[in-house]
């Protein structure tokens, strides 16, 4: 019998890695976008400046952008007549 | 009509009906997360993962070259154990359904498959060495590999966003869940879909409708992607339920970190060379996101009658298997037999559903799928005892007793509690 150790040792850390990568990232860019517009629209003291918000939006949107190409990456995956 | 050409027709109807259990058992896997946490609604949910099942069997083109990839010695299979198989796989997908219990469809149809080999070429017909290696080790990882990713991955999200359940943030992962449902439906067409095409092309090979070597024909293309977009359509709102509400009361930040590590986890084991089942990948990581936020938010009663379940998928199909290759291998009464006995056992297994139905309007208002399997029979009997079929009596002894789902159990129909109670809590 042979069982191929490494390929289930390849398959469990690449799941668990992209599964943290992904999430991770589009969890941090909800975060971004969503601590920014929450506290402006509350017209908090804390409201962050202009520049601030600028800021958050543009990385939230860089972090949610990088998760969508994590997506197509995996359409690449998906679709055999990429490859 | 030659006798040929009515088996090859048989099996080809029977495979395409089996699509359509897959079709059906498979869609939970996609949108049930979806569903749940109302990041789509019900019918447009299916929509999607229909069309995507359909654009996934067009789009693959690499059509499984062996039926069972080695379990099974090809050499020895003949159409009437192809069918035999089927016919288990299909019976045993309809039984977990009833029961609201996802359960594998590869695995079902390898049991069917085993079972019938084994009486119909003996067990050299069988490598027991692939089933360990192909069967039995992946499906105890599946599941503990994607645990732990979606445990870790919700766990690091809430810690990063504590405000993810509340909107605007929870609106964001709705949206995240979307595409990766979508992934999980399009990765599964490309996958599931060709298995049935490989069945019906090698059955038409093997009944010398087809030159060897061939790939599939179109139509065999066409009807197998329309079989399992029709079943993703149908919903099989009793296995999503389970999923969606049963294992864990999921909030949209948890959906969209159990379908990504679904997704991530479907395409590294198809693409690494180990491959892992998809029901149960999702099944896992639907826990994992229930454990990764609150170990206690997991109803570990239904986890464990879904393992119990999956336990039992191999083994039983290979008895059903079995016992239709008995019959079906006699001779083409036997192979009418079976068919009448899987139109019976179909039937009688819908019609038992219907009575406690969930469809798309209440999928989302129990976390129970109940089976009531007497309506107004006197206690201790079974409705329905007049067909003879032999497949079917199992098939009833299957669905009576235990506790094998996440379910309850009700014999007879709930006792009117106002009248004459001489139960012990009544006032007095």
């Amino acid at each position: 019998m042979t069982i191929n150790w490494g390929a289930l040792a390849l398959v469990a850390c690449a799941t668990v890695v992209a599964a943290i990568a992904i999430v991770g990232l589009f969890s941090l860019g909800v975060a971004a976008l969503t601590a920014g517009s929450d506290r402006a629209g509350r017209g908090e003291a804390t409201a962050p400046s202009r520049s601030r918000l600028n800021l958050l939006t543009g990385t939230g949107f860089a972090c949610l952008g990088t998760a969508g190409l994590f997506a197509l990456y995996g359409l690449y995956l998906i679709i055999p007549q990429f490859h | 009509m030659t006798t040929t050409l009515f088996l090859v027709s048989v099996v080809i109807v029977t495979a395409l009906f089996f699509d359509f259990t897959n079709g059906f058992h498979d869609s939970a896997n996609a949108m049930a997360t979806s569903v749940a946490t109302g990041a789509l609604r019900p019918r447009t949910a299916v929509l999607i993962a229909a069309v995507l099942n359909v654009v996934g069997a067009f789009l693959s083109t690499e059509v499984a070259k062996t039926i069972s990839g080695g379990i099974v010695n090809d050499a020895f299979v003949t159409p009437t154990m192809i069918f035999a198989g089927l016919v288990a796989a299909i019976l045993w997908n309809l039984t977990t359904w009833l029961f609201g219990l996802p359960s594998s469809s590869s695995h079902a149809l390898f049991g069917g498959l085993i079972g019938a080999v084994l009486v119909g070429a003996g067990v050299s017909g069988v490598n027991f060495s692939v089933v360990v290696s192909k069967i039995l080790l992946p499906a105890v990882m599946a599941p503990a590999v994607a645990v732990l990713a979606a445990g870790l991955a919700t766990f690091f999200l809430y810690r990063w966003l504590g405000t993810a359940d509340e909107e605007p943030a929870a609106g964001w992962f709705r949206r995240g869940q979307t595409v990766s449902g979508s992934m999980i439906a399009l990765a599964h067409g490309t996958s599931d879909g060709q298995k049935t095409m490989g069945v019906i092309t090698l059955v038409l090979i093997t009944g010398g409708y087809q030159a060897a070597g061939t790939g599939p024909q179109t139509w065999v293309i066409a009807c197998a992607g329309l079989a399992i977009g029709a079943g993703t359509y149908s919903g099989g709102w009793r296995i999503m339920r389970t999923m969606g509400k049963g294992l864990v009361d999921l909030h949209s930040p948890q959906g969209f970190a159990a379908e990504t590590t679904s997704a991530a986890a479907i395409l590294a084991s198809a693409h690494m060379g180990f491959g892992l089942s998809t029901t149960q990948v999702c099944s896992g990581s639907v826990i994992g996101s229930g454990a990764g936020r609150k170990l206690s938010q997991v109803r570990w009663g239904t986890a464990r009658k879904m393992l119990y379940g999956w336990l039992l998928t191999l083994p039983a199909a290979a008895f059903f298997g079995a016992v239709a290759a008995a019959v079906a291998l006699t001779g083409t009464f036997g192979v009418v037999m079976v068919l009448v006995a899987l139109v019976v056992g179909t039937t009688t297994i819908v019609a038992i559903s219907r009575r406690t139905a969930v469809n798309r309007h209440n999928v989302n208002d129990s976390r129970d799928v109940t089976v009531r399997i007497s309506r107004s029979f006197p206690k201790g009997a079974v409705p329905g005892g007049t067909h003879g079929a032999g497949e079917d009596s199992t098939q009833r002894e299957r669905v009576s007793p235990d506790h094998i789902g996440p379910i309850v159990i009700t014999h007879s129909p709930i006792p009117p509690t106002s009248t004459n109670s001489t139960s012990s809590n009544s006032p007095s």
